[in-house]
């Protein structure tokens, strides 16, 4: 997971690692990779929750590959990937999506047009700009 | 063998439909094993019941589709209930559905009340509505109540 997060070292990044606990804020500009618990809002290009990976509350990002639990919100402006592990419940938006056999999909699902995803997520600020 | 279409007994719940003896499925017991299937095409249009064991729908269907294999192929169009064990979609769907398994292949699109034991979503597919899991135990659902379970087996082929 480490490498995967280190392959898009272009933009600034943040892994999470199995057993820590995150609560609040955060911006990421490049990949978000959550082996941990992570609860709060969460903005970034990328997010990869690892098996033991558990995330909650305001999540909104371009794309998602999700093998543990994702709950709450989940705005995913491009592509959602559920692997067999992954699970996701309560409000999700996506533009395009894919879930393996033993995914889990559960709550209120909606597709948005990638206009409307562009419009939804809040671009981020990057140091760049 | 035959059955009496009239008489075979719709589970109204999706406990009913989830704890229910597929193998004691009327068309099932008819069919023993030959395979057979049933073809609504794409000039064909249903409003009201089918009772099947494979269905394979290129046309569309209003109101309820009962069956173990339902297939919902690229023309096909449905709007009402769905109860069956293993569904397709390739097709559109708009319907209260209660099955197994569901596999939403590319190009399908889905609109559903949906609680399902299995998904599958293939990239191009397209979903939404309200989607829950149902509890996989050993094969089974979650668990009915005594009362509800004495109620559906009298009653199934009521």
């Amino acid at each position: 997971m480490v490498e995967k997060v280190a392959e898009q070292d272009s933009e600034g990044t943040i892994f999470i690692g199995a057993g820590v606990e995150f609560k609040g804020d955060m911006t990421v500009p490049g990949c978000a990779s959550v082996d941990g618990k992570f609860e709060g809002v969460l903005k970034a290009k990328s997010l990869i929750v690892g098996q033991s990976g558990n995330v909650s509350g305001q999540i909104s990002v371009e794309t998602a590959e999700v093998r543990g639990t994702v709950g709450d919100h989940l705005t995913v402006q491009s592509k959602l990937i559920v692997r067999s592990t992954g699970s996701i419940s309560g409000a999700v938006s996506y533009s395009k999506i894919m879930v393996e056999e033993g995914g889990e999909l559960a709550g209120t699902i909606e597709k948005i047009a990638q206009s409307a995803a562009d419009a939804k997520v809040v671009a981020l600020k990057t140091g760049a700009e | 063998m035959t059955y009496d279409c009239s008489l075979v007994y719709v589970p109204q719940k999706e406990e009913e439909v989830a704890d229910y003896d597929w193998a004691n499925f009327p068309p099932s017991k008819v069919d023993s094993g030959r395979g057979s299937f049933t073809i609504i095409d794409e000039c064909t249009g249903i409003d009201g019941k089918l009772i099947t064991r494979n269905a394979f729908i290129h046309g569309q269907i209003d109101g309820l589709v009962f069956a173990e294999n339902v297939t919902i192929e690229k023309t096909g169009r449905v709007r009402g209930v769905i109860f069956c064990r293993n569904l397709t979609v390739l097709g559109n769907v708009r319907a209260n559905i209660v099955c197994d398994s569901i596999f939403v292949r590319s190009g399908g699109v889905l609109s559903a009340m949906l609680k399902y034991k299995n998904l599958k979503i293939e990239p191009g597919g397209s979903v939404g509505g309200k989607f829950e899991r149902r509890l996989v135990i050993e094969g089974k659902s979650q668990p009915v109540t005594e009362q509800d379970d004495a109620a559906h087996r009298s009653a199934r082929f009521r």
